[in-house]
């Protein structure tokens, strides 16, 4: 299986994954953003704000596949609907 | 059949007869390879499967093909007692290595439970200590962090490869990748390699293939907090 690089960031903070094995890069793709939404629960759960972080997604052959702002992945909209 | 006989007699002494129903009981086997199959979803099996040697994985399937493990299984264990007395398994069975699997014929069980009170009580036993392996993973899953479920699963996996003699409660064989890791945790497969990394910097376990060495057992149990009272180890009369 091909192995991706998951890169989380926030200004000068930076987690970067040990190689993640994924099927393939939609798989790759698809587990970004689960894997965004996730930290961003943690956070919450903590009571810390990680909406500012980005995650970066690159391929073994240096690829970036997709850079996701956390921001982006909340609704700002009033739930309960 | 080692490892049944050691799950047991962890927890009470077996007569000279009852290791010799075990031993009837346990007779037909059958070998399964790595990601097939044991039981399906959705049978009506004749018989209960025990494993005899591999680990397999209890998994749930949802509409859309997503599927969550609700037990892993170890050598000794039975995965599927309650097929005895369920008419269709809510579950599958799937190997997670090459597995060799007993396959105890339902009827054989029956003349168990009408004819020894003692070993039936031993099988419910087992039964009673699934179920509370599966309350412990659920609220490991709801309360936990990530960090902290894998923790508390790898120091479960310790203690229960100890039983059978698999372990010496730090290091043990775990054939899983972080895919299967996630889908028992309900985690995504990002932050299991996450909360792997961090164990490993806290110099709290090595994984190296299927290898995995917990470097500090008091120290995981601390961070997780495992207490093993769940696993029901001590031995008594039952």
């Amino acid at each position: 299986m091909p192995a991706y690089c998951f890169a989380f960031r926030e200004g000068f903070a930076e987690e970067i994954l040990d190689e993640v094995e994924l099927a393939d890069d939609e798989a790759a793709r698809k587990e970004a953003a689960r894997a965004a939404r996730e930290f961003m629960s943690e956070g919450v759960l903590k009571g810390i704000d990680r909406s500012g972080w980005t995650l970066s997604v690159s391929a073994s052959d240096g690829r970036v596949l997709v850079e996701l702002r956390f921001a982006d992945l909340v609704s700002r909209r009033g739930d309960l609907q | 059949m080692d490892e049944f006989v050691l799950n047991l007699t962890q927890r009470d002494a077996l007569s000279t007869l009852e290791r010799g129903l075990i031993a009837e009981m346990t007779a037909k086997r059958r070998t399964f390879d790595a990601k097939t199959d044991i039981v399906k979803q959705g049978s009506s099996p004749t018989h209960s499967c025990l494993m005899v040697s591999g680990y397999s994985a209890r998994v749930n399937l949802v509409a859309d093909g997503r599927r969550r493990i609700t037990a892993v299984h170890v050598p000794g264990d039975f995965v599927d007692l309650h097929s005895l007395l369920l008419s269709r398994m809510d579950h599958s069975v799937t190997a997670l290595n090459s597995c060799e699997v007993a396959l105890v014929p339902h009827n054989l069980l029956r003349q168990v439970t009408e004819n020894h009170g003692h070993l039936s009580r031993l099988l419910w036993m087992l039964t009673a200590i699934d179920a509370a392996i599966y309350r412990q993973w659920l609220v490991a899953s709801g309360r936990l962090s990530s960090v902290e479920q894998l923790g508390h699963f790898l120091c479960e996996m310790a203690l229960r490869l100890r039983v059978i003699d698999k372990s010496d409660g730090k290091a043990f064989r775990l054939p899983m990748s972080q895919a299967e890791l996630g889908d028992a945790m309900g985690l995504s497969v990002v932050h299991v390699n996450r909360g792997l990394q961090q164990l490993r910097r806290a110099n709290l376990i090595t994984w190296r293939g299927d290898a995995v060495q917990i470097l500090n057992f008091a120290a995981l149990q601390q961070l997780s907090g495992f207490d093993p009272t769940y696993l029901d180890l001590e031995r008594r009369e039952r």
